[in-house]
């Protein structure tokens, strides 16, 4: 089962979970909350930076986003699991941009300099691209069409395959996620030509 | 159904090169970029912000692979800002969960309405919580807070650990009379609209 997909079947769909939620159904925010905790988990161990990698702070974390996600969630109209996913990242980025923030602002006990740790620990994915070519990616990934961002969140972020793709977008077939994700992705690059430093 | 692409309705399609190789990055297949480079076809700078779409793919898979060994735990339910620990009790009202209080730090038992009750019960809901606030007796717990949040109208109060009464009856047999008078008639002294009403 790819991340972020259904694990039970498309009866209680994310849109009718969503509904339900919005109307105080706790049950249905606990499902959504089950549905994509690990999801959460996954964007926020790879964005947090190696210090505050630890289970509690991640937990933390994701815990904090989706009390947000719930508390915001009368005002959002989700068409599509796609969409709800989107959402869900957006708070956490959010979330983990707050928290580093924070970091920063507090005075460390040991004597260590708090812009050493934040530089000298960097998250996961600054450590295989490097913390430039991340911020590049989110701010050119931000000038795509919300159905481009979606399709490479889905593919490349979160590793889905077409025809998971192609439900969670509501698309026609796996061949048209495909096709989407494709385009999406030469509208990244032209996106990144924008941000300067790839020509 | 929605349509499957609706944003490239009105925009220059991509070059169809760029969107071979984007097809194939996407798949996870090999593009020999010496040799796109060598035909110069592209605009400028094309190719280079498409190795790096690929370099990005690859570090998200890279850090996906690190996360596999690393377990999901249990998620945490939320209501309003209370941190739903742990259900404890059920009944025809609703739920009582243990439940953590961020604000006063402390861990409290959160009884929460059935969300089906609708808003007409709300009212009725805080009056019973503003009568338990009021009682102040050791066989009673303290009320911290009522809020209809998310649909649903829920007391939070002191968490009292030990045996249920049902499992206290249980192990030890019905009580005596008398005791079983005391609690509830020295709690009603101190308070007597809380079984009058």
């Amino acid at each position: 089962m790819p991340p972020g997909a259904p694990a039970e079947g498309r009866l209680d769909t994310t849109a009718e979970l969503i509904r339900l939620a919005r109307c105080g159904d706790l049950a249905a925010s606990e499902r959504l909350v089950r549905r994509y905790y690990a999801t959460l988990r996954q964007w926020a161990h790879g964005r947090l930076p190696r210090y505050a990698r630890g289970l509690s702070d991640t937990d933390d974390l994701v815990q904090s986003t989706v009390v947000q996600a719930l508390k915001h969630i009368g005002t959002f109209d989700a068409k599509y699991e796609g969409a709800f996913l989107a959402y869900l990242r957006k708070i956490l980025l959010n979330q983990i941009r707050d928290e580093v923030r924070r970091t920063n602002r507090r005075p460390r006990s040991d004597g260590e300099s708090v812009d050493d740790l934040v530089s000298d620990q960097p998250s996961p994915l600054e450590c295989a691209i490097g913390s430039e070519s991340l911020e590049r990616y989110d701010r050119a990934l931000g000038r795509l069409s919300e159905r481009h961002q979606q399709a490479v969140i889905l593919r490349v972020e979160l590793g889905m395959g077409y025809e998971a793709i192609a439900e969670t977008l509501r698309m026609s077939s796996p061949n048209a996620a495909r096709m989407c994700v494709a385009r999406a992705l030469v509208r990244l690059a032209e996106s990144l030509r924008g941000t300067g430093g790839t020509g | 159904m929605e349509l499957d692409d609706p944003e490239e309705g009105g925009s220059v399609p991509p070059n169809a090169r760029l969107l071979e190789w984007a097809e194939a990055i996407a798949d996870g297949r090999a593009v020999d970029w010496g040799r796109a480079r060598r035909e110069g076809l592209e605009p400028e700078g094309s190719i280079a912000a498409l190795e790096l779409v690929e370099s990005l793919i690859q570090a998200h898979l890279e850090a996906k692979r690190r996360l596999s060994s690393d377990p999901s735990p249990l998620p945490v339910e939320c209501w309003g800002d209370l941190r739903l620990l742990e259900k404890i009790g059920e009944g025809a009202f609703g739920e009582v969960y243990r439940a953590f209080d961020p604000a006063l730090q402390i861990e409290v038992a959160l009884k929460l309405m059935r969300w089906d009750e609708g808003e007409a019960r709300a009212p009725k809901r805080f009056e019973e919580a503003r009568r338990l606030a009021r009682v102040r007796h050791p066989h009673v717990v303290r009320v911290y807070g009522v809020a209809h949040r998310e649909g649903r109208v829920g007391i939070w109060m002191e968490l009292v650990r030990g045996k249920t009464l049902e499992e206290i009856l249980t192990s030890e047999g019905p009580f005596g009379a008398r005791e079983a008078a005391s609690g509830p008639i020295s709690a009603a002294r101190s308070r007597p609209s809380m079984v009058l009403d």
